[in-house]
């Protein structure tokens, strides 16, 4: 079962009343058998922070897939947050010649998980938080790096960021979950007195799982505006990785209602109209997990091919299949 | 409600907090005239370091700064974001010192708040120390309650109103003075440091502010300096983490002399 990933950043109530851009951005990158996330909370007191929290997070997406069996091999952390540094540094120093700003007005935060060959990579810089699941449930690895005060954090472009960065390293074991967030988010996600992830972090990891990610990020950009940010006056924003896993269970092993809710059928699962309906579903998915075109399809299922065409459309839009160059397949495989 | 995400699988973090502590004087030079008809007795009294004619009615430096501090509490709670997010404590000293409010959110203050505060009398001498003291202990004590309970706070501000000269104990007022600057020299405090009239001691309200002067009140314009301080206090609480949140100096040229 592969990884997944989902990102969406929105702009929060403060920024809308002052017209101001949404300064939390947020990336995601499949490259070299590498998938990486990262994200960006734009300083507030920066003026073209939301410039440097993009740049930021496309060079760090860039710069991980392509050195993430190096920086995991390596004993000597500082080294390892020494060269992410440098990197970053000069992706700002150049983004400030092109905006003839200074490095300061591009100041952000940075989170940043990525996965390759059964091994993890996490680093983050200021508030935010980041969470994984594992087998036992939801847990948090980083807690935001406020200093006493709330508007005080750290950012890349602080003397003291390389010190502060916190980097982890690992086997991915029984982890099936990643999640970053902004300080934002962080109001409804995260609970800063347990310390602990809310339960619905669980829910989007496994929707990223199961959902293809061009149904998803509207659902999310969607739930964010109206459900997260309405929380907080901040900007908000999330970047999921995950994949299937016991927490996660992959479509065919989820109870009926959940199958249901995912195949977009309405209706009480007392009517035998509605069973029917879903099993029609289940069959499609568990013949695409493998890809097939519509030919092959039309074939095994028996079926003719306008209806069957109309059963693979109604399922491209809920998101559990998807088409790739005339194949379809089940998202989560 | 959303599919994707519901209500009761999200938390609710509590707003986070601006303390600010008022730490007003109430002793018996604050019964000074400074407005309305009076008539005067004939009678003088000797209090709070000199002697003053004894005169009926008028309004006085404490009936001003009573308005003041109401609405002052007003404004705050016809915020949206400051009323959840300001936590108002005030310590007064008059003969001793003494604290009027403790920190509490402003909704659960409302009930005694009208009648704490128009209840203040002036008395007595001047303790300021003692009150600056007590002021900065409720501060740490809140701050811990803040800690244990994961609720985010901004710089906490001291608001530090006198008409006169400290005559309190002096190690006390030593103390104070190295406690404030301890915490304002590394920006862990905000204070502001106002002179009430002529006989206010610019010089002992500077000892408490090694990074701005304290400010004199122009005339007996507590109305316009309580409307700038909510101000202040809204703006803080709807910046965002990483803002510098800077003072409106304009804005106090609306009630202090600079």
């Amino acid at each position: 079962m592969e990884w997944k990933s989902i990102c969406c950043a929105v702009q929060g109530r403060g920024h809308a009343k002052k017209n101001l851009p949404c300064q939390d951005k947020v990336a995601r990158l499949e490259a070299n058998g590498v998938h990486v996330i990262a994200l960006a909370d734009g300083a507030g007191s920066a003026a073209l922070s939301h410039f440097g929290a993009q740049c930021v997070v496309n060079r760090a997406t860039a710069f991980i897939a392509d050195r993430f069996f190096d920086l995991i091999a390596r004993e000597d952390g500082r080294s390892v947050t020494q060269e992410i540094f440098s990197v970053l540094l000069q992706a700002l120093r150049d983004e400030a010649e092109l905006r003839e700003c200074t490095l300061k007005d591009l100041a952000s935060t940075i989170l940043i998980a990525a996965v390759g060959d059964g091994k993890f990579f996490l680093a983050h810089l200021g508030d935010g938080v980041i969470g994984y699941l594992n087998d036992s449930g939801l847990k948090v690895a980083t807690t935001p790096d406020n200093g006493e005060f709330s508007n005080e954090t750290v950012f890349v472009t602080s003397a003291d960021a390389v010190a502060r960065m916190r980097i982890f390293k690992g086997a991915l074991k029984n982890i099936s979950g990643f999640i970053l967030m902004s300080d934002g988010s962080e109001q409804s996600l995260y609970s800063k007195r347990k310390k602990t992830l809310a339960p619905a972090v669980k829910r989007l990891m496994h929707r990223t799982c199961l959902v293809d990610g061009k149904i998803l990020t509207p659902q999310l950009e969607q739930a964010l505006s109206t459900v997260i940010a309405a929380n907080t006056q901040d900007d908000c924003s999330v970047a999921i990785l995950a994949k299937p896993s016991a927490q996660l269970p992959p479509l065919n092993a989820l109870p009926l209602p959940e199958r249901q809710e995912l195949f977009q059928i309405a209706g009480s699962p007392a009517f035998r109209k509605v069973t029917k309906k879903i099993s029609r579903c289940d069959k499609i998915c568990t013949l695409l997990r493998r890809p097939l075109t519509l030919r092959q399809i039309i074939r095994r299922l028996h079926v003719k091919p306008l209806p069957a065409k109309k059963k693979l459309n109604r399922l491209l839009k809920t998101g559990v299949i998807e088409k790739r160059n005339a194949l379809y397949k089940t998202f989560s495989g | 409600m959303n599919d994707l995400m519901r209500q009761e699988d999200l938390f609710s973090n509590p707003t986070t907090r601006v303390p600010i502590c008022l730490c007003l004087d109430v002793s018996a030079s604050m019964d000074r005239i400074v407005g309305g008809q009076t008539r005067d007795t004939g009678r003088k009294v000797f209090v709070d370091g000199r002697e003053w004619n004894i005169v009926e009615g008028g309004v006085t430096a404490l009936h001003e700064m009573i308005e003041g501090v109401n609405l002052f509490y007003d404004n705050l709670l016809d915020d949206d974001v400051a009323r959840y997010a300001a936590e108002v404590c005030i310590v007064t000293f008059g003969g001793k010192a003494q604290l009027v409010m403790d920190f509490a959110n402003l909704d659960r203050q409302e009930g005694e708040r009208q009648q704490k505060i128009s209840n203040l009398t002036a008395q007595g001498e001047t303790p300021m120390g003692e009150a600056v003291n007590m002021a900065l202990n409720c501060l740490e004590a809140r701050k811990n309650e803040f800690k244990e309970a994961g609720v985010d706070y901004y710089q906490p501000w001291l608001v530090l109103m006198t008409d006169g000269e400290p005559n309190g104990a002096s190690s006390e007022f030593e103390r104070a003075v190295a406690r404030t600057n301890d915490l304002a020299k590394v920006r862990k405090l905000t204070v502001f440091p106002i002179g009430i009239g002529d006989e206010a001691d610019m010089n002992c309200l500077a000892k408490f502010s090694p990074r701005r002067p304290p400010l004199k009140l122009k005339g007996m314009n507590f109305k316009k300096f309580f409307e700038w301080l909510s101000a202040s206090v809204s703006r803080t609480s709807q910046s965002m983490p990483g803002d510098t949140v800077k003072l409106d100096m304009e804005g106090i040229k609306g009630w202090a002399e600079l």
